[in-house]
Protein backbone atom coordinates (compact mmCIF):
# COMPACT_ATOMS: atom_id res chain seq x y z
CA UNK A 1 0.00 0.00 0.00
CA UNK A 2 1.32 3.16 -0.38
CA UNK A 3 0.29 6.38 0.94
CA UNK A 4 -0.23 10.04 -0.54
CA UNK A 5 2.80 11.83 0.32
CA UNK A 6 1.20 13.94 2.78
CA UNK A 7 -0.17 11.45 5.11
CA UNK A 8 3.41 9.98 4.72
CA UNK A 9 4.87 13.42 6.32
CA UNK A 10 2.15 13.53 9.10
CA UNK A 11 1.99 10.10 10.56
CA UNK A 12 6.34 10.41 10.77
CA UNK A 13 5.99 12.95 12.52
CA UNK A 14 3.55 11.64 14.83
CA UNK A 15 6.36 8.74 15.01
CA UNK A 16 8.43 11.28 16.18
CA UNK A 17 6.56 12.59 18.76
CA UNK A 18 5.27 9.83 20.27
CA UNK A 19 8.53 7.84 20.54
CA UNK A 20 10.11 9.69 23.40
CA UNK A 21 6.45 10.17 24.86
CA UNK A 22 6.46 6.73 24.91
CA UNK A 23 10.28 6.40 26.31
CA UNK A 24 9.35 8.89 29.34
CA UNK A 25 6.30 7.33 30.53
CA UNK A 26 8.02 3.63 30.39
CA UNK A 27 11.41 5.02 31.83
CA UNK A 28 8.97 6.48 34.81
CA UNK A 29 7.85 2.74 35.79
CA UNK A 30 11.44 1.27 35.76
CA UNK A 31 13.58 1.81 38.82
CA UNK A 32 15.07 -0.32 41.51
CA UNK A 33 12.40 0.85 44.38
CA UNK A 34 9.02 -1.26 42.70
CA UNK A 35 5.73 1.36 41.92
CA UNK A 36 2.98 -0.63 40.59
CA UNK A 37 2.46 0.73 36.68
CA UNK A 38 -0.94 1.56 37.38
CA UNK A 39 0.16 3.92 41.18
CA UNK A 40 2.95 5.52 38.64
CA UNK A 41 0.46 7.00 36.27
CA UNK A 42 -2.13 7.73 39.39
CA UNK A 43 0.99 9.85 40.57
CA UNK A 44 1.35 11.70 37.58
CA UNK A 45 -2.26 12.52 36.76
CA UNK A 46 -2.60 13.18 40.92
CA UNK A 47 0.03 15.68 40.57
CA UNK A 48 -1.52 17.52 37.28
CA UNK A 49 -5.10 17.43 38.66
CA UNK A 50 -3.96 17.69 42.54
CA UNK A 51 -5.51 14.78 43.53
CA UNK A 52 -3.80 11.89 44.55
CA UNK A 53 -5.62 8.86 46.39
CA UNK A 54 -4.74 8.11 49.72
CA UNK A 55 -3.76 4.70 49.22
CA UNK A 56 -0.63 5.39 47.51
CA UNK A 57 2.34 6.00 49.73
CA UNK A 58 4.35 9.38 49.94
CA UNK A 59 7.38 7.52 49.67
CA UNK A 60 6.36 6.32 46.14
CA UNK A 61 4.91 9.82 44.81
CA UNK A 62 7.90 11.55 45.89
CA UNK A 63 10.38 8.54 44.27
CA UNK A 64 8.28 9.07 41.22
CA UNK A 65 7.94 12.79 40.87
CA UNK A 66 11.00 14.00 42.71
CA UNK A 67 14.02 11.31 41.91
CA UNK A 68 12.64 9.25 38.41
CA UNK A 69 11.00 12.59 37.10
CA UNK A 70 13.58 14.95 37.34
CA UNK A 71 16.42 12.91 36.30
CA UNK A 72 14.46 11.94 32.95
CA UNK A 73 14.12 15.55 32.25
CA UNK A 74 17.60 15.61 32.75
CA UNK A 75 17.81 12.55 30.45
CA UNK A 76 15.58 14.40 27.84
CA UNK A 77 17.49 17.67 28.21
CA UNK A 78 20.75 15.72 27.24
CA UNK A 79 20.04 13.73 24.79
CA UNK A 80 18.05 16.60 22.57
CA UNK A 81 20.55 18.49 23.40
CA UNK A 82 23.81 16.56 22.46
CA UNK A 83 22.60 15.47 19.43
CA UNK A 84 21.02 18.82 17.88
CA UNK A 85 24.64 20.01 18.98
CA UNK A 86 26.50 16.97 17.44
CA UNK A 87 24.30 17.31 14.05
CA UNK A 88 25.35 21.83 13.91
CA UNK A 89 28.98 21.04 14.55
CA UNK A 90 29.28 17.80 11.95
CA UNK A 91 27.36 20.54 9.51
CA UNK A 92 29.39 23.60 10.24
CA UNK A 93 32.81 21.51 10.29
CA UNK A 94 31.26 19.82 7.13
CA UNK A 95 32.49 16.54 9.04
CA UNK A 96 30.95 13.24 9.84
CA UNK A 97 33.27 13.08 12.36
CA UNK A 98 32.67 16.36 14.63
CA UNK A 99 30.78 16.01 17.74
CA UNK A 100 29.19 18.67 20.68
CA UNK A 101 32.93 18.35 22.15
CA UNK A 102 34.75 19.10 19.25
CA UNK A 103 35.31 22.83 20.47
CA UNK A 104 37.03 21.55 23.63
CA UNK A 105 33.85 22.11 25.80
CA UNK A 106 33.45 18.89 27.46
CA UNK A 107 37.45 19.19 28.69
CA UNK A 108 36.42 23.30 29.46
CA UNK A 109 33.50 22.22 31.89
CA UNK A 110 35.06 18.99 33.28
CA UNK A 111 38.30 21.24 34.55
CA UNK A 112 35.34 23.96 35.72
CA UNK A 113 33.63 21.22 37.91
CA UNK A 114 36.88 19.35 38.93
CA UNK A 115 38.19 22.92 40.28
CA UNK A 116 34.58 23.40 42.21
CA UNK A 117 35.01 19.80 43.56
CA UNK A 118 38.60 20.59 44.69
CA UNK A 119 37.43 23.79 46.62
CA UNK A 120 34.64 21.87 48.00
CA UNK A 121 31.91 24.11 46.72
CA UNK A 122 28.37 23.07 46.70
CA UNK A 123 27.17 21.48 43.85
CA UNK A 124 25.22 24.40 42.03
CA UNK A 125 28.45 25.96 42.09
CA UNK A 126 30.10 23.08 40.49
CA UNK A 127 27.57 23.55 37.98
CA UNK A 128 27.91 27.24 37.27
CA UNK A 129 31.79 26.18 36.58
CA UNK A 130 31.43 23.83 34.87
CA UNK A 131 29.25 25.48 32.20
CA UNK A 132 32.03 28.82 32.49
CA UNK A 133 34.52 27.00 31.98
CA UNK A 134 33.03 25.30 29.09
CA UNK A 135 32.05 28.38 27.30
CA UNK A 136 35.87 29.37 28.28
CA UNK A 137 37.43 26.80 26.31
CA UNK A 138 35.25 27.46 23.09
CA UNK A 139 36.24 30.77 23.68
CA UNK A 140 40.10 29.89 23.88
CA UNK A 141 39.54 27.70 20.44
CA UNK A 142 38.13 30.61 18.71
CA UNK A 143 41.17 33.17 19.75
CA UNK A 144 43.45 29.92 19.53
CA UNK A 145 41.91 29.91 15.69
CA UNK A 146 42.11 33.66 15.28
CA UNK A 147 41.74 35.29 12.10
CA UNK A 148 41.92 32.01 10.29
CA UNK A 149 39.00 30.78 12.05
CA UNK A 150 37.21 30.51 8.78
CA UNK A 151 39.05 27.00 7.90
CA UNK A 152 37.64 24.92 9.31
CA UNK A 153 40.28 22.35 10.22
CA UNK A 154 41.53 24.74 11.85
CA UNK A 155 38.78 25.23 14.26
CA UNK A 156 38.79 21.71 14.10
CA UNK A 157 42.56 21.43 15.43
CA UNK A 158 42.26 24.49 18.06
CA UNK A 159 39.89 22.63 19.68
CA UNK A 160 41.89 19.70 20.24
CA UNK A 161 44.75 21.81 21.63
CA UNK A 162 42.40 23.53 23.97
CA UNK A 163 40.77 19.78 24.56
CA UNK A 164 43.72 18.61 25.35
CA UNK A 165 45.26 21.49 27.66
CA UNK A 166 42.41 21.35 30.16
CA UNK A 167 42.99 17.49 29.88
CA UNK A 168 45.62 17.64 31.34
CA UNK A 169 44.83 20.63 33.78
CA UNK A 170 42.18 18.14 34.81
CA UNK A 171 45.02 15.67 35.59
CA UNK A 172 46.91 17.68 37.22
CA UNK A 173 43.54 18.30 39.80
CA UNK A 174 43.54 14.56 39.95
CA UNK A 175 46.70 14.28 41.46
CA UNK A 176 46.21 16.58 43.73
CA UNK A 177 42.67 15.77 45.14
CA UNK A 178 42.62 14.08 47.99
CA UNK A 179 41.90 10.31 47.01
CA UNK A 180 39.33 9.31 49.47
CA UNK A 181 36.47 11.72 49.18
CA UNK A 182 37.38 14.24 46.43
CA UNK A 183 39.39 12.18 43.53
CA UNK A 184 36.26 9.57 43.31
CA UNK A 185 33.93 12.42 43.06
CA UNK A 186 35.50 14.25 40.12
CA UNK A 187 35.67 10.68 38.42
CA UNK A 188 32.43 9.96 38.82
CA UNK A 189 31.31 13.27 37.41
CA UNK A 190 34.10 13.01 33.92
CA UNK A 191 32.16 9.63 33.32
CA UNK A 192 28.78 11.41 33.05
CA UNK A 193 25.88 10.85 35.20
CA UNK A 194 22.55 12.17 35.76
CA UNK A 195 22.39 10.51 39.14
CA UNK A 196 20.33 12.80 41.72
CA UNK A 197 19.12 14.99 39.39
CA UNK A 198 16.89 17.78 40.96
CA UNK A 199 14.37 20.17 39.58
CA UNK A 200 16.32 23.07 40.58
CA UNK A 201 19.56 22.34 38.25
CA UNK A 202 17.34 21.99 35.40
CA UNK A 203 15.51 25.35 35.86
CA UNK A 204 18.56 26.75 36.05
CA UNK A 205 19.67 25.73 32.61
CA UNK A 206 16.06 25.37 30.97
CA UNK A 207 16.08 29.37 30.19
CA UNK A 208 19.17 29.11 28.12
CA UNK A 209 18.65 25.75 26.51
CA UNK A 210 15.47 26.59 25.46
CA UNK A 211 16.98 29.77 23.67
CA UNK A 212 19.74 28.04 22.38
CA UNK A 213 17.32 25.56 20.21
CA UNK A 214 15.38 28.37 19.06
CA UNK A 215 18.41 30.01 17.94
CA UNK A 216 19.41 27.20 15.95
CA UNK A 217 15.51 25.93 14.51
CA UNK A 218 15.65 29.98 13.16
CA UNK A 219 18.90 28.78 11.58
CA UNK A 220 18.11 25.96 10.27
CA UNK A 221 17.71 26.67 6.67
CA UNK A 222 21.00 28.55 6.91
CA UNK A 223 22.90 25.49 9.00
CA UNK A 224 22.16 23.58 5.51
CA UNK A 225 23.66 26.17 3.23
CA UNK A 226 26.87 26.74 5.73
CA UNK A 227 27.23 22.93 5.78
CA UNK A 228 27.80 23.06 1.89
CA UNK A 229 31.41 25.37 2.37
CA UNK A 230 32.66 28.83 3.33
CA UNK A 231 32.85 30.22 -0.19
CA UNK A 232 29.53 29.00 -1.29
CA UNK A 233 27.67 30.04 1.53
CA UNK A 234 29.48 33.08 1.25
CA UNK A 235 28.69 33.35 -2.94
CA UNK A 236 25.24 32.60 -1.53
CA UNK A 237 25.13 35.54 0.11
CA UNK A 238 25.53 34.72 3.21
CA UNK A 239 27.48 36.87 5.84
CA UNK A 240 29.38 33.17 6.90
CA UNK A 241 31.31 34.77 10.03
CA UNK A 242 28.51 35.88 11.48
CA UNK A 243 26.52 33.32 11.03
CA UNK A 244 29.00 30.49 11.70
CA UNK A 245 29.70 32.52 14.94
CA UNK A 246 26.07 32.55 16.23
CA UNK A 247 25.09 29.01 15.11
CA UNK A 248 28.79 28.17 17.09
CA UNK A 249 27.70 30.01 20.29
CA UNK A 250 23.63 28.53 20.65
CA UNK A 251 25.39 24.78 20.14
CA UNK A 252 28.23 25.12 22.69
CA UNK A 253 25.64 27.00 25.34
CA UNK A 254 23.75 23.80 24.06
CA UNK A 255 26.42 21.63 25.17
CA UNK A 256 27.82 23.42 28.42
CA UNK A 257 24.45 23.47 29.75
CA UNK A 258 23.73 20.04 29.26
CA UNK A 259 27.78 19.23 30.48
CA UNK A 260 27.12 21.36 33.61
CA UNK A 261 24.15 19.16 34.50
CA UNK A 262 24.88 15.21 33.24
CA UNK A 263 28.73 15.44 33.26
CA UNK A 264 30.66 14.57 30.19
CA UNK A 265 28.53 11.95 28.04
CA UNK A 266 30.14 10.96 24.86
CA UNK A 267 28.61 9.51 22.02
CA UNK A 268 25.36 10.70 21.83
CA UNK A 269 26.38 13.73 19.43
CA UNK A 270 27.98 11.47 17.57
CA UNK A 271 26.01 8.43 16.85
CA UNK A 272 22.23 9.80 16.61
CA UNK A 273 22.70 12.81 14.32
CA UNK A 274 23.99 9.67 11.54
CA UNK A 275 21.06 7.89 12.23
CA UNK A 276 18.68 10.43 11.76
CA UNK A 277 20.84 11.69 8.35
CA UNK A 278 20.21 7.82 7.42
CA UNK A 279 16.62 7.60 8.38
CA UNK A 280 15.92 11.36 6.70
CA UNK A 281 18.32 13.01 4.84
CA UNK A 282 21.10 16.12 6.25
CA UNK A 283 18.47 18.49 5.50
CA UNK A 284 18.99 20.30 8.85
CA UNK A 285 15.01 21.61 9.06
CA UNK A 286 14.73 17.24 9.38
CA UNK A 287 17.47 16.34 10.83
CA UNK A 288 17.13 19.12 14.61
CA UNK A 289 13.54 17.36 15.07
CA UNK A 290 14.27 13.94 14.39
CA UNK A 291 18.26 14.09 16.24
CA UNK A 292 16.10 15.44 19.05
CA UNK A 293 13.65 12.24 19.32
CA UNK A 294 15.90 10.17 18.50
CA UNK A 295 18.30 11.28 20.86
CA UNK A 296 15.84 11.43 23.82
CA UNK A 297 15.08 7.93 23.16
CA UNK A 298 18.44 6.60 22.88
CA UNK A 299 19.02 8.57 26.12
CA UNK A 300 16.14 7.07 28.37
CA UNK A 301 16.95 3.76 27.39
CA UNK A 302 20.11 3.88 28.21
CA UNK A 303 19.30 5.80 31.53
CA UNK A 304 17.29 2.82 31.76
CA UNK A 305 19.98 0.27 32.01
CA UNK A 306 22.10 2.14 34.03
CA UNK A 307 19.78 2.53 36.71
CA UNK A 308 18.47 -0.86 36.89
CA UNK A 309 21.07 -3.56 35.09
CA UNK A 310 22.83 -3.83 38.32
CA UNK A 311 22.16 -2.93 42.19
CA UNK A 312 24.73 -0.27 42.09
CA UNK A 313 24.09 2.71 39.20
CA UNK A 314 26.39 2.46 36.15
CA UNK A 315 27.61 5.90 34.80
CA UNK A 316 25.68 6.90 31.71
CA UNK A 317 28.82 7.79 30.27
CA UNK A 318 30.42 4.67 30.16
CA UNK A 319 27.62 2.91 28.97
CA UNK A 320 26.36 5.63 26.01
CA UNK A 321 30.71 4.52 24.95
CA UNK A 322 29.55 0.74 24.88
CA UNK A 323 26.95 1.22 23.22
CA UNK A 324 27.22 3.89 20.95
CA UNK A 325 30.59 2.75 19.05
CA UNK A 326 29.30 -0.67 18.13
CA UNK A 327 26.82 1.01 16.45
CA UNK A 328 28.90 3.70 15.04
CA UNK A 329 31.27 1.00 13.75
CA UNK A 330 27.91 -0.85 12.05
CA UNK A 331 27.19 2.54 10.16
CA UNK A 332 30.77 2.43 9.10
CA UNK A 333 31.05 -0.81 7.67
CA UNK A 334 27.59 -0.59 6.12
CA UNK A 335 29.18 2.62 4.56
CA UNK A 336 26.92 4.57 5.64
CA UNK A 337 29.20 6.67 6.66
CA UNK A 338 32.02 7.74 5.26
CA UNK A 339 35.72 8.99 6.77
CA UNK A 340 36.55 11.73 5.04
CA UNK B 1 26.86 45.37 -14.31
CA UNK B 2 29.96 47.37 -14.58
CA UNK B 3 32.99 45.34 -13.15
CA UNK B 4 36.14 47.61 -12.62
CA UNK B 5 39.19 46.74 -10.93
CA UNK B 6 42.01 49.34 -10.06
CA UNK B 7 45.37 48.36 -9.75
CA UNK B 8 45.05 45.26 -7.60
CA UNK B 9 47.66 43.67 -6.38
CA UNK B 10 48.10 40.51 -4.03
CA UNK B 11 50.24 38.37 -2.50
CA UNK B 12 50.89 35.87 0.70
CA UNK B 13 53.79 37.70 1.55
CA UNK B 14 55.95 40.65 0.15
CA UNK B 15 58.86 39.16 -1.37
CA UNK B 16 56.57 36.97 -3.63
CA UNK B 17 53.79 38.74 -5.16
CA UNK B 18 51.67 36.76 -7.06
CA UNK B 19 49.12 39.59 -8.79
CA UNK B 20 50.83 42.98 -9.68
CA UNK B 21 48.51 46.30 -10.43
CA UNK B 22 45.80 45.09 -12.38
CA UNK B 23 43.57 47.17 -13.50
CA UNK B 24 40.70 46.71 -16.07
CA UNK B 25 36.90 47.47 -16.25
CA UNK B 26 34.03 44.67 -17.70
CA UNK B 27 31.61 46.38 -18.73
CA UNK B 28 27.69 44.96 -19.15
CA UNK B 29 26.71 41.90 -19.86
CA UNK B 30 29.68 40.28 -21.50
CA UNK B 31 31.57 36.96 -22.13
CA UNK B 32 34.61 37.28 -20.73
CA UNK B 33 37.69 34.44 -20.22
CA UNK B 34 41.21 34.61 -18.16
CA UNK B 35 43.89 33.05 -20.24
CA UNK B 36 47.32 32.17 -18.41
CA UNK B 37 49.70 29.36 -17.35
CA UNK B 38 49.44 27.15 -14.84
CA UNK B 39 50.32 29.33 -11.03
CA UNK B 40 49.73 32.75 -13.44
CA UNK B 41 47.41 33.46 -10.55
CA UNK B 42 44.57 33.50 -12.96
CA UNK B 43 42.31 31.29 -9.76
CA UNK B 44 43.76 34.22 -7.17
CA UNK B 45 42.20 36.74 -9.34
CA UNK B 46 38.83 35.73 -9.39
CA UNK B 47 38.96 34.69 -5.16
CA UNK B 48 40.31 38.76 -5.04
CA UNK B 49 37.41 40.06 -6.96
CA UNK B 50 34.75 37.79 -4.87
CA UNK B 51 36.26 38.77 -1.59
CA UNK B 52 37.72 35.36 -0.34
CA UNK B 53 41.30 36.89 -0.92
CA UNK B 54 42.31 40.59 0.40
CA UNK B 55 43.70 42.43 -2.08
CA UNK B 56 45.45 45.60 -2.00
CA UNK B 57 43.37 48.37 -4.96
CA UNK B 58 40.34 48.56 -5.18
CA UNK B 59 37.06 46.26 -6.74
CA UNK B 60 34.07 48.44 -7.79
CA UNK B 61 30.97 46.89 -8.65
CA UNK B 62 28.82 49.36 -10.13
CA UNK B 63 31.33 51.94 -9.37
CA UNK B 64 30.63 51.44 -5.49
CA UNK B 65 33.79 49.98 -3.47
CA UNK B 66 33.43 45.95 -2.65
CA UNK B 67 33.46 46.51 0.72
CA UNK B 68 30.74 48.75 0.88
CA UNK B 69 28.32 45.88 -0.17
CA UNK B 70 26.75 43.18 2.24
CA UNK B 71 27.75 39.64 1.26
CA UNK B 72 23.38 39.52 0.72
CA UNK B 73 23.54 42.59 -1.96
CA UNK B 74 26.90 40.93 -3.65
CA UNK B 75 25.08 37.86 -4.30
CA UNK B 76 22.49 39.24 -6.00
CA UNK B 77 24.74 40.76 -8.24
CA UNK B 78 27.61 37.97 -8.67
CA UNK B 79 27.26 34.71 -8.27
CA UNK B 80 30.83 32.74 -7.82
CA UNK B 81 31.48 28.95 -8.74
CA UNK B 82 34.87 27.64 -7.73
CA UNK B 83 36.72 25.27 -9.40
CA UNK B 84 36.32 22.65 -7.46
CA UNK B 85 33.10 21.52 -4.56
CA UNK B 86 33.05 19.44 -2.39
CA UNK B 87 29.98 17.73 -1.18
CA UNK B 88 29.86 16.43 2.12
CA UNK B 89 26.14 15.59 3.03
CA UNK B 90 23.86 14.02 0.61
CA UNK B 91 21.30 17.23 0.09
CA UNK B 92 18.54 16.30 -2.31
CA UNK B 93 19.59 17.94 -5.42
CA UNK B 94 16.54 20.43 -5.25
CA UNK B 95 17.52 21.73 -1.69
CA UNK B 96 20.68 22.40 -3.60
CA UNK B 97 19.44 24.74 -5.88
CA UNK B 98 17.39 26.15 -3.84
CA UNK B 99 19.82 27.17 -1.08
CA UNK B 100 20.91 29.76 -4.61
CA UNK B 101 17.74 31.52 -3.19
CA UNK B 102 18.92 32.56 0.09
CA UNK B 103 19.90 36.57 -0.91
CA UNK B 104 16.46 37.09 -1.89
CA UNK B 105 14.84 35.40 1.35
CA UNK B 106 13.78 36.78 4.58
CA UNK B 107 16.67 36.40 7.34
CA UNK B 108 14.95 33.46 8.73
CA UNK B 109 12.85 32.11 5.72
CA UNK B 110 13.02 28.75 4.37
CA UNK B 111 12.02 28.03 0.80
CA UNK B 112 8.94 27.80 -0.10
CA UNK B 113 6.55 27.54 -3.31
CA UNK B 114 7.96 30.26 -5.18
CA UNK B 115 11.49 29.20 -4.82
CA UNK B 116 10.73 25.89 -5.49
CA UNK B 117 9.18 26.55 -8.93
CA UNK B 118 11.94 29.10 -9.88
CA UNK B 119 14.45 26.46 -9.00
CA UNK B 120 12.84 24.03 -10.82
CA UNK B 121 12.35 26.25 -13.83
CA UNK B 122 16.63 26.53 -13.65
CA UNK B 123 16.75 22.60 -13.86
CA UNK B 124 14.30 22.48 -16.47
CA UNK B 125 16.65 25.18 -18.67
CA UNK B 126 19.79 23.19 -17.58
CA UNK B 127 17.76 19.88 -18.56
CA UNK B 128 18.49 18.09 -15.05
CA UNK B 129 14.76 18.30 -14.12
CA UNK B 130 15.07 14.60 -13.82
CA UNK B 131 17.57 14.54 -11.06
CA UNK B 132 15.41 16.39 -8.55
CA UNK B 133 15.40 13.71 -5.75
CA UNK B 134 18.65 12.63 -6.10
CA UNK B 135 21.33 13.14 -3.43
CA UNK B 136 23.58 15.72 -5.04
CA UNK B 137 26.88 13.17 -3.66
CA UNK B 138 25.38 10.24 -6.13
CA UNK B 139 25.29 11.83 -9.61
CA UNK B 140 28.44 12.32 -11.76
CA UNK B 141 30.77 15.66 -11.67
CA UNK B 142 29.30 16.76 -14.84
CA UNK B 143 25.36 16.76 -13.86
CA UNK B 144 26.77 17.88 -10.35
CA UNK B 145 28.10 21.02 -11.87
CA UNK B 146 25.00 22.33 -13.62
CA UNK B 147 23.32 21.37 -10.17
CA UNK B 148 25.98 24.03 -8.89
CA UNK B 149 24.78 26.47 -11.85
CA UNK B 150 21.58 25.70 -11.53
CA UNK B 151 21.66 27.14 -7.87
CA UNK B 152 23.69 29.84 -9.25
CA UNK B 153 20.87 30.82 -11.62
CA UNK B 154 18.23 30.95 -8.92
CA UNK B 155 20.50 33.43 -6.96
CA UNK B 156 19.52 35.32 -10.28
CA UNK B 157 22.73 37.19 -10.68
CA UNK B 158 23.54 40.05 -13.25
CA UNK B 159 27.19 37.82 -13.39
CA UNK B 160 28.34 34.57 -12.76
CA UNK B 161 32.14 33.94 -12.31
CA UNK B 162 33.45 30.14 -12.37
CA UNK B 163 36.85 29.15 -12.21
CA UNK B 164 38.11 26.62 -14.71
CA UNK B 165 34.33 25.57 -15.21
CA UNK B 166 35.25 22.60 -17.86
CA UNK B 167 38.60 21.58 -16.01
CA UNK B 168 36.43 18.51 -14.86
CA UNK B 169 34.30 18.14 -17.81
CA UNK B 170 34.82 15.63 -21.03
CA UNK B 171 34.95 16.54 -24.30
CA UNK B 172 31.77 16.36 -25.38
CA UNK B 173 29.95 17.83 -22.08
CA UNK B 174 33.15 20.70 -22.35
CA UNK B 175 31.55 21.65 -26.08
CA UNK B 176 28.08 21.36 -24.23
CA UNK B 177 28.79 23.80 -21.46
CA UNK B 178 30.51 26.26 -23.72
CA UNK B 179 27.07 26.42 -25.74
CA UNK B 180 25.45 26.94 -22.36
CA UNK B 181 27.30 29.83 -21.43
CA UNK B 182 26.40 31.27 -25.02
CA UNK B 183 22.84 30.44 -24.06
CA UNK B 184 22.94 32.44 -20.82
CA UNK B 185 24.86 35.09 -22.38
CA UNK B 186 21.89 35.80 -23.98
CA UNK B 187 19.65 35.93 -21.58
CA UNK B 188 21.45 39.17 -20.30
CA UNK B 189 23.68 37.39 -17.95
CA UNK B 190 27.31 38.52 -17.71
CA UNK B 191 30.39 35.54 -17.62
CA UNK B 192 33.54 35.79 -16.41
CA UNK B 193 35.94 32.21 -16.70
CA UNK B 194 39.01 31.15 -16.28
CA UNK B 195 40.12 28.77 -19.07
CA UNK B 196 43.27 26.81 -20.01
CA UNK B 197 42.14 26.88 -23.30
CA UNK B 198 42.41 29.94 -26.05
CA UNK B 199 39.80 27.87 -28.45
CA UNK B 200 37.15 28.37 -25.90
CA UNK B 201 37.98 31.91 -25.62
CA UNK B 202 37.18 32.05 -29.67
CA UNK B 203 34.55 29.89 -29.73
CA UNK B 204 33.06 32.14 -26.87
CA UNK B 205 33.99 35.26 -28.94
CA UNK B 206 35.39 36.36 -25.59
CA UNK B 207 36.55 39.81 -24.59
CA UNK B 208 39.81 37.83 -23.44
CA UNK B 209 42.38 38.68 -20.59
CA UNK B 210 46.00 37.47 -20.60
CA UNK B 211 47.78 37.17 -17.61
CA UNK B 212 51.48 36.49 -17.25
CA UNK B 213 53.90 36.48 -14.59
CA UNK B 214 51.17 38.00 -12.54
CA UNK B 215 50.57 41.01 -14.53
CA UNK B 216 47.37 41.37 -17.17
CA UNK B 217 49.59 41.07 -20.24
CA UNK B 218 46.68 41.62 -23.12
CA UNK B 219 43.32 42.48 -23.07
CA UNK B 220 40.71 42.48 -25.74
CA UNK B 221 38.44 40.79 -28.38
CA UNK B 222 39.32 36.71 -28.21
CA UNK B 223 40.20 37.46 -32.07
CA UNK B 224 42.82 40.00 -31.79
CA UNK B 225 44.31 38.62 -28.48
CA UNK B 226 44.50 34.90 -29.18
CA UNK B 227 47.35 35.01 -32.02
CA UNK B 228 49.69 32.51 -32.82
CA UNK B 229 52.16 34.92 -31.63
CA UNK B 230 51.26 35.84 -28.32
CA UNK B 231 49.71 32.48 -27.42
CA UNK B 232 53.27 30.71 -28.10
CA UNK B 233 54.76 33.64 -26.26
CA UNK B 234 52.32 32.71 -23.42
CA UNK B 235 52.52 29.22 -23.40
CA UNK B 236 56.22 28.56 -24.09
CA UNK B 237 55.73 26.63 -27.11
CA UNK B 238 54.85 26.48 -30.74
CA UNK B 239 51.21 27.33 -31.21
CA UNK B 240 49.10 27.28 -34.81
CA UNK B 241 45.57 28.55 -35.38
CA UNK B 242 43.82 27.68 -38.49
CA UNK B 243 40.37 27.31 -39.63
CA UNK B 244 38.06 23.91 -39.61
CA UNK B 245 35.05 25.57 -41.48
CA UNK B 246 33.94 28.58 -40.21
CA UNK B 247 35.28 28.12 -36.67
CA UNK B 248 38.67 29.01 -35.73
CA UNK B 249 40.77 26.36 -33.44
CA UNK B 250 43.92 26.20 -31.64
CA UNK B 251 46.34 23.53 -31.42
CA UNK B 252 49.71 23.82 -30.16
CA UNK B 253 53.22 21.89 -30.56
CA UNK B 254 55.20 21.47 -33.29
CA UNK B 255 54.39 20.68 -36.78
CA UNK B 256 57.21 19.25 -38.27
CA UNK B 257 57.17 16.16 -36.48
CA UNK B 258 55.99 14.06 -39.44
CA UNK B 259 52.70 12.80 -39.37
CA UNK B 260 50.63 11.86 -36.58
Amino acid sequence: MTLPANTKKVWGAMLFILLPVFCILVSLTLGVYRISVPNVFQILLGKMTGNIPEEIKAIEISMVWDVRLPRILGAVLAGCGLSIAGGVFQALFSNPLADPYTLGVSNGAGFGAALAIVLSFSSMMIQLSALCFGIVSVGLTFLLAGRKRRAPVTMILSGMLVSAFFASLVSLLKFTADPQEKLPQIVYWLMGSLTGLRYSKLLVVLPGFLTAVVVLHLYRWRINILSMGNREAKSMGLNVRRDRTMVILASTLLTALVVSIAGIIGWVGIVIPHLARMIVGPDFRKLMPVSASLGTCFLLIIDDICRTLTAQEIPIGVVTGIIGIPIFLYFILREKVSWA
Amino acid sequence: MRLELQSLSFGYDESRMILQDISFALEGSGVFCILGQNGTGKSTLLKCIVGEEKATGRVLVDGRDYSKYTQRELARKIAYLPQTHVPTFPFRVIDVVMMGRSAHMRYFASPGAAELKLAMDNMEFLGIERLRDKPYTNISGGERQLVMIAAALTQQPEFLIMDEPTAHLDFGNTHRFLDLVLKLNENGIGILMTTHFPDQALYLGAETLVLKDGTLWKNGAAKDVVDEQGMSDLYGLPVHIGRIGSRRVCVAGEFENGER
